[in-house]
């Protein structure tokens, strides 16, 4: 079925593998970038629908019920220095199955109760607040 | 839009044809369990079809213009029934917005003849992928959300350049071109 002859006929063309390798290379770079600046956080930031309304410090081990946007509920686990949601009442449950996170920047996401969990470092905090 | 007398005919069972094949292509899609644990990493079957669309009728005597209304028609007749009976509700907003934003995207590249079937994918995949991931920033007021941006750019160019070739094979087939042509025959 993918012999020679009738993969010679497929056309592949020069600009489509451009295209693919660019897109791979940009990638590349954006990981790269990311990457550099990623450390290690110390808070749990919560926010619903755009509000923060709550954080915690990321090496106390605790467990959070989270009220969120339209009556929905998430449990927020922290535990050995990693946040993870462990439960949503959502029927797809897409922020259950996220890997759990721990370095700065880092955010698992709840679309139908908006509910973000991002993880943020002391440093960035004091810079916000020279900042304003 | 005219869909009357035979070649009307002919046209509505290409669409609704199409709509079914994108369809399955969905459920097939919900079978699979293919996310890594990341929001938005789908396969992007579905978007062979929109593929197809455009660059089956390349040659036919299809206008440009009536090649993208089909392309959008099936997108959006795919879209409903896909999200309506394996998806939720929630998941309606972002595929509408990553599937029009990249049938533009595709529209726009099968204009130029250097870019194939495979390149135009991999270009669609890509901003089905950015799309969604603004609708989901602006819908949970997190701008962080970019961090996201690397992940979901690397699974659009991969799933993108896999449904490409699938087309790609597809397209070079002489059998699959003659049954396309075969509904705008007079």
């Amino acid at each position: 079925m993918f012999g020679y002859d009738k993969m010679k006929k497929m056309k592949i063309k020069k600009a489509d593998l451009i295209i693919f390798i660019c897109a791979l290379a940009v990638f590349g770079l954006l990981w790269l970038f990311s990457s550099l600046f990623l450390k290690k956080g110390d808070t749990v930031i919560v926010t619903v629908n755009g509000e923060q309304t709550g954080s915690y410090p990321l090496n106390e081990d605790r467990t959070v019920n989270i009220k969120g946007y339209d009556g929905g509920e998430n449990t927020l686990l922290i535990s050995g220095g990693h946040a993870d949601i462990i439960h949503a009442d959502c029927p797809g449950e897409d922020c259950v199955y996220q890997k759990a996170v721990s370095a700065d920047g880092e955010t698992i996401v709840c679309l139908p109760h908006r509910v973000v969990i991002r993880i943020s470092s002391g440093e960035e905090n004091s810079i916000d607040a020279v900042a304003r | 839009m005219q869909l009357q007398g035979k070649g009307g005919v002919r046209h509505l069972a290409m669409l609704s044809m199409m709509s079914a094949v994108a369809i399955i292509c969905g459920y097939i899609e919900v079978l699979i369990p293919f996310s890594f644990g990341i929001p938005g990493v789908k396969l992007g079957l579905c978007n062979f079809v929109t593929v197809l669309i455009l660059y089956l009728a390349k040659d036919s005597r299809l206008s440009f213009c009536r090649r993208v209304l089909d392309a959008a028609i099936v997108l959006l007749i795919r879209i409903a029934i896909i999200s309506l009976l394996f998806t939720n509700v929630y998941a309606l907003l972002y595929s509408l917005a990553g599937g029009l934003f990249s049938l533009f995207v595709m529209a726009v590249c099968s204009r130029f003849s250097v870019i194939g079937a495979t390149g135009c994918s991999v270009l669609g995949g890509i901003s089905h992928n950015l799309a969604q991931l603004m609708i989901a920033a602006l819908i949970v007021n997190e701008l962080k959300l970019v961090y996201y941006l690397p992940v979901l750019l690397l699974s659009g160019t991969v799933t993108g350049f896999l449904t490409g070739i699938l087309s790609d094979l597809l397209i070079s087939r002489r059998g699959v071109r003659k049954i396309y042509d075969r509904f705008f025959e007079g």
